[in-house]
């Protein structure tokens, strides 16, 4: 399944969850907001920048999502640097400027394939949430660390 | 008979199909792929699709399966950007490379888009660079072959100020439906007349046949209207200011240019006849880093404006040159200066064929064939047949395609014949 399937998967589900959604992209789209670096490491134009693949809101809770069809693990890596570098914190405040928002948390989305879900699964360390999805549209949540989609 | 549907995003294939009289009819989907630069499968897509791949990959095309063979009818490009500058003409070439193949054109591109500076503190709507309408008249009238444009929609007609438009999406329309997510609102009236001439095409097709299609498709009155209208569009929207990429042009006498070649390779060289035969040449400067996007839609562009006087590129009244570094003409003198520019990123030529040497690790030619693997083979003899023709990255495909010479501070490339 492709990444563009896994998106709008999870887009749906989002949506029946209440979930409002801010910005979404997926590969060829054009549909994606670029978060730039905070202004002390913004060099260039759009160098460093990053789309997320969702952001989506609710109760004061943000979502910020790196999809896949499979195990990436530099997404992993690149979510827990913006979480815990904050090296795009101006930009997310920015685009989470209309909404009161207290906490963020950053999770994959990826095809339900379990060898890709098992390799992510040795990468949790790094993430709040882990989601797959099939072409059935069905949603699993593998991990949740904080129990937002239980509790927002 | 049925549709086979290529495509680069499944939502933008299924909102298509879905919108049109397609809906109706029997349609397979296919992934397209864009070249053989970026994947190992490019060899699967068949010949005919193949060649209007060759310059850049499209956003969709449409094909026909008869008992009599497989041609494509449509292709189409769509593109939420602001229109501002180069960015409309970006993707020109592969406008250009299907109606060079005889496949009608769409381009679906946003009359304005929101653009938000200084940290939002101020908003425009930045418009479309009208010389997008003019390229495409070009290309239409050169190759008969429809090329139309229709508005992506957005709020900038019924909302021109830009701080009480909704800024959601940089104002533009888009569908709410998640399957068609980032498709253009398609109960907007641009939309209407979209699916209105993409089942004009159908029909035809359906009616006649491909072949008579396509000769007859120009007479359509929906077609002719919406060139009328794009026409209108330009005169509309044209000023006395000269718009990129014509701004970054300087047109100069070609035994200059044969010069400027000569001290750069060897005095004794002798330029074949191709350059010599055209008295002036278009130089189109690049004052910056050897590099691809925007700059080859660009070149294509001024192919079409400046340049072209028939259906191949030997068939133009001036040379086309593409200029990486900042250019001095003296037009008293008639001499030509390449220098680097201490401002901006310095090009050389080795940049340009370090991207060639970097196209050519995707080439198997030079396996020996028990070193193949198996599922290598046919693809190894599709590059058998058309070399690096599809393993360059585009920039590369695209230059050499276009421009007659390409100049640098440090060294030239150019074509004899």
């Amino acid at each position: 399944m492709k990444e563009e399937k896994v998106t709008k998967n999870l887009l749906e589900w989002l949506e029946i969850e209440n979930w409002t959604i801010v910005c979404y992209d997926f590969p060829q789209s054009g549909t994606g907001v670029i978060l730039h670096q905070n202004n002390e490491l913004h060099t260039t134009k759009n160098k460093g920048s990053i789309i997320p693949d969702i952001v989506a809101v609710k109760n004061g809770i943000a979502l910020f999502f790196e999809n896949k069809d499979r195990f990436y693990k530099p997404d992993f890596e690149k979510l827990y640097e913006i979480k815990n570098q904050k090296k795009f914190s101006d930009s997310l405040n920015r685009l989470l400027s209309d909404y009161p928002i207290t906490e963020i948390h950053y999770g994959i989305g990826i095809s339900e394939i379990k060898k890709e879900i098992d390799k992510s699964k040795l990468h949790l360390g790094k993430i709040d949430f882990l989601i797959s999805t099939n072409t059935e549209k069905e949603v699993i949540i593998h991990y949740d660390s904080d129990g937002i989609f239980s509790n927002a | 008979m049925i549709y086979r549907i290529w495509y680069s995003t499944e939502g933008f294939a299924d909102y298509i199909i879905d919108k049109t009289i397609l809906k109706s009819r029997k349609c397979v989907k296919r992934l397209l792929l864009e070249s053989d630069a970026k994947t190992n499968h490019f060899h699967t897509i068949p010949d005919h699709i193949k060649k209007i791949l060759y310059l850049d990959a499209h956003d969709l095309i449409i094909e026909v399966i008869t008992s009599k063979g497989f041609e494509p009818i449509l292709s189409i490009e769509e593109s939420k950007e602001a229109g501002t500058g180069h960015n409309p003409l970006q993707r020109f070439a592969r406008l250009a490379a299907s109606v060079e193949n005889n496949v009608p054109t769409i381009f679906i591109y946003p009359e304005a888009t929101i653009i938000s500076r200084d940290s939002g503190t101020k908003k425009t709507w930045d418009k479309i660079n009208p010389n997008i309408f003019l390229a495409m008249e070009e290309i239409y009238e050169t190759h008969k072959i429809p090329a139309l444009l229709f508005y992506y929609p957005t709020f900038f007609k019924s909302q021109p100020d830009p701080y009480k438009a909704p800024y959601k999406d940089k104002g533009r329309k888009e569908e709410k439906t998640i399957k068609y997510a980032g498709c253009p609102d398609s109960s907007d009236n641009e939309m209407k007349a979209l699916f209105n001439v993409i089942n004009k095409i159908i029909e035809k097709v359906e009616e006649v046949g491909v072949i008579d299609a396509r000769e007859n498709l120009i007479t359509e009155r929906a077609i002719r209207d919406r060139r009328k209208w794009m026409l209108s569009e330009y005169a509309k929207k044209v000023t006395k200011k000269v718009n990129s990429p014509i701004s970054a042009t300087t047109i100069v006498k070609t035994s200059s240019l044969i010069e400027y070649l000569k001290s750069k390779s060897s005095k004794s060289i002798k330029i074949g006849e191709l350059l010599q035969s055209r008295k002036e040449s278009v130089i189109y400067q690049i004052d910056g880093g050897f590099r691809g996007d925007p700059y080859p839609g660009c070149l294509a562009t001024l192919d079409y404006i400046m340049c072209r006087n028939g259906k191949s590129f030997e068939e133009r009244d001036k040379n086309l040159i593409i200029c990486f570094g900042t250019l001095d003409y003296n037009s008293t003198k008639g001499t030509i200066n390449v220098t680097d520019n201490p401002k901006t990123k310095t090009s050389t030529i080795t940049d340009l064929t370090d991207a060639v040497k970097q196209s050519e690790k995707r080439n198997l030619l030079s396996l020996d064939f028990s070193t193949l693997k198996k599922s290598q083979i046919p693809r190894y003899y599709m590059q058998m047949r058309y070399g690096s023709t599809f393993s360059k990255v585009k920039h590369i495909r695209v230059y050499s395609y276009f421009a007659d010479a390409i100049i640098f501070p440090d060294g030239v490339l150019w074509r004899d014949a």
